[in-house]
């Protein structure tokens, strides 16, 4: 497993094994501390970072702080939509949260799996 | 054999200048460590009761400004050593930043500014009813642009919270931070010396003194909108572009447009005037074509459209017409901005003095920074473009009577920029003179940012007490009461918000705080003695209050005070709740819990 692969394969774990947990945790009500802990870091930091992810920006710090900001945005755009559709249910919204991470961290897994791949080709890329 | 003794002897060249490179940053390291641990020890010994009109400065030991002077010494240090690395220059502003921005956090414990609270209310709104009141009579403009409110409802209930209080005094720490990363992320765009971009870092922590990186929506809107400026010069650069973008496929410039997008909706779906200054920076970026991406004005432009006119119909009916008055009508729009110091307080004024002398001097020194680069054949149209278009909002509303220090916040990347290029030219060298010009001006300039920052926190932090007082009227007020408070500084409306129809006493005429004042049991006996209208009503004055009218001299003499003592002493009222920094009344005739 190449640098590129690997840190792809740990940001995929992280924003996903975060969502799961998060919603374990809601679910079984398990309370404080762990509760705001795990549902904070997630809705904040993991939805932002499995989509900037997507993008490999250079920048780690930049990247971080587009993560957290870009989270905020899901959260709010999320939350307004129950709001104005008359459904509200916050364990409905993290839900969407969670699975929007999912589907990011996964569709970032697999681009950075295929650009390896085609580096590690060179026959491939020379006849491009 | 003799190379072995010449290597024991004589260590390579490169061994030993990395050898000093870590012992220089280490010392960087121990200094900040030293600074740290001299603001902690301030802090300890902070007598926060013993605060006067000058606000936390005046009780600030010299502990505090041994840190301070430590830290711009120890920058400048690290500014004129060659070795210094990227991360080292740009801890600076990080620790700087979150210095100042936990300080609220570690000595007061609960969120500075009323508004955090009155924010927390619409948070704790939306939570109990799982929907907004459009219609609403009390802060009507929160329910058609719900989106912070919303998403703090979703968190604070999923984290199993009962308020969002329990996280609300983070947020400045929080935004702060967020908006630091931004900026620095603009400053890389215009420049690629690191020297000039941590000292344009470092400066704007010290200029951004207005304040609204606390609980709000405009905090998380600043960070957006400074991320989509960011994101814009640094990978959408337009002609002219200073540094070479750094590398992304076109697969990952469309990841990065959609994220830029998704920014933008949140913007014009959460705030009132991010929107306004967002599309009026797009629009000239677009304009100069700094930017490739020109449609972006025209699509925040739309989303706007449609969110006043059709989400947000119900508010714009009625406050569109008034909103559109104040556009053109700069000269009002100013004036309302200003205070008046013909009441004010000594020690007001002074603060208020030295923060426009602060950020007339801030905003000169980017004006000599704009012209040692036109000079220099430097144009930073770009830069230009964010120091100066965010001003043109003086000519579309007062916004609250703030739309000046708005303003300002917005520019303050780009003058934060400038003046940085005056301080610290890119492709100047580590240079240790420059860097002793450097430290000597920070020491100057965190004096007046200290003070502009945290010059009023006597009426713009609450105690343990105060919440303990409004929190009883909160929580055993029924529906349909009145509520006559001092002024609205104090922490009000955080829960059960709509219950209540308020009536601060400094909001009064002039003339009518004259009566109450000549006759305090009267007039309040018959404003609380109305229950064909109100099942209940209750009269509260804190020691915030009080701190603030007093300040502002909203009501002359002795104030809520005499008011206070003047319905004490009255047989007509009673005390229902009680402690060293606030008094709850009722009338007398109400029964137990204030209902009469």
């Amino acid at each position: 497993m190449n640098r590129l692969e690997s840190s792809a394969t740990v940001r995929a774990a992280v924003t996903v094994g975060s969502a799961v947990v998060a919603v374990a945790a809601v679910m079984a009500d398990v309370g404080a501390p762990a509760q705001p802990i795990l549902v904070l870091w997630f809705v904040l930091v993991c939805p932002g970072a499995a989509f900037v992810g997507l993008v490999r920006l250079p920048s780690p710090g930049f990247a971080f702080a587009l993560s957290v900001a870009t989270s905020c945005a899901l959260a709010a755009v999320v939350a307004q939509v129950m709001l104005f559709a008359g459904v509200w249910s916050p364990l409905g919204g993290l839900v969407v949260l969670a699975e929007l991470t999912i589907v990011a961290a996964v569709a970032g897994l697999a681009v950075d799996l295929r650009a390896s791949r085609l580096t590690a080709a060179p026959g491939r890329g020379e006849r491009r | 054999m003799s190379a072995t003794l010449k290597t024991e002897v004589r260590p390579p060249a490169l061994a030993v200048v990395g050898r000093r490179v870590r012992t220089s940053e280490a010392g960087s390291l121990a200094e900040l460590g030293g600074v740290v641990g001299l603001w902690l020890l301030a802090l300890g010994r902070v007598d926060l009761r013993a605060m006067t009109d000058l606000g936390l400065l005046s009780v600030l030991p010299w502990t505090a400004w041994g840190a301070v002077v430590l830290m711009a010494f120890s920058f400048a240090r690290a500014l004129a050593r060659p070795t210094s690395p990227v991360w080292l220059l740009t801890t600076y502003p990080v620790a700087l930043s979150t210095l100042v921005f936990c300080t609220p956090l570690i000595l007061y414990g609960t969120p500075r500014y009323s508004w955090a609270w009155k924010h927390a209310g619409i948070v704790d709104y939306v939570s109990r009813h799982g929907a907004v009141d459009q219609h609403i009579d009390v802060l009507p403009i929160y329910h058609s642009w719900p989106g912070f409110f919303a998403a703090n409802a979703m968190l604070s209930d999923l984290a199993g919270f009962d308020t969002s209080l329990h996280y609300a005094a983070w947020a400045e720490l929080f935004f702060n931070l967020l908006a630091l990363a931004a900026v620095l992320g603009i400053l890389r765009a215009l420049t690629p010396d690191p020297r000039t971009t941590a000292v344009g870092g470092w400066l704007f922590v010290l200029g951004n003194w207005v304040g609204q990186g606390y609980f709000s929506p405009q905090g998380i809107n600043y960070v957006w909108y400074l991320l989509v400026v960011a994101v814009l010069l640094r990978w959408f650069p337009g002609r002219s572009a200073v540094p070479s973008p750094p590398e992304l496929s076109a697969t990952r410039r469309v990841g990065l447009c959609a994220l830029v997008l998704l920014l933008l909706v949140s913007i014009a779906s959460t705030h009132q005037l991010t929107p306004v200054v967002t599309m009026l920076t797009l629009g000239a970026l677009a304009l100069f074509r700094r930017t490739s991406l020109l449609s972006l004005p025209f699509f925040l432009g739309v989303v706007v459209a449609a969110w006043v006119l059709y989400v947000a119909a119900p508010f714009s009916r009625t406050a569109l017409r008034e909103a559109l008055g104040e556009v053109g009508a700069v000269t009002s729009n100013l004036q309302n901005t200003l205070i008046g110091y013909g009441t004010a307080s000594d020690g007001q004024v002074l603060v208020s003095l030295v923060t426009r002398g602060f950020t007339v001097a801030f905003c000169l020194l980017a004006g000599c920074g704009i012209l040692a680069s036109w000079r220099s054949r430097r144009r930073y149209a770009s830069a230009l473009v964010l120091a100066l278009v965010p001003f043109l909002m003086v000519a579309f509303s007062t916004y609250g009577n703030e739309i000046v220090f708005r303003a300002y916040l917005f520019a303050m990347p780009g003058l934060a920029f400038f003046a940085a290029l005056l301080l610290w030219p890119p492709g100047t060298s580590a240079w240790r003179h420059r860097a002793v010009l450097v430290g000597l001006l920070s020491v100057y300039l965190m004096g007046g940012s200290g003070i502009a920052q945290f010059g009023n926190d006597r009426q713009y932090h609450f105690t343990p007490e105060e919440v303990a007082a409004a929190e009883y009227v909160y929580d055993n007020a029924p529906p349909d009461t009145l509520l006559i408070e001092g002024s609205r500084n104090y922490p009000s409306q955080f829960r059960n918000y709509e219950h209540f129809t308020y009536v601060p006493i400094a909001r009064e005429e002039p003339r009518d705080i004259q009566r109450i004042i000549e006759n305090p049991v009267g007039t309040m006996t018959r404003w609380m003695s109305d229950t064909d209208t109100y099942r209940a009503s209750y009269l509260i004055i804190t020691r915030s209050q009080v701190a603030a009218t007093t300040a502002r001299g909203e009501i002359p003499g002795d104030g809520l005070l005499a008011i206070e003592q003047a319905l004490r002493s009255s047989p007509l009222f009673r005390v229902v709740f009680e402690n060293r920094d606030a008094t709850v009344f009722t009338l007398a005739a109400a029964p137990e819990g204030g209902s009469s």
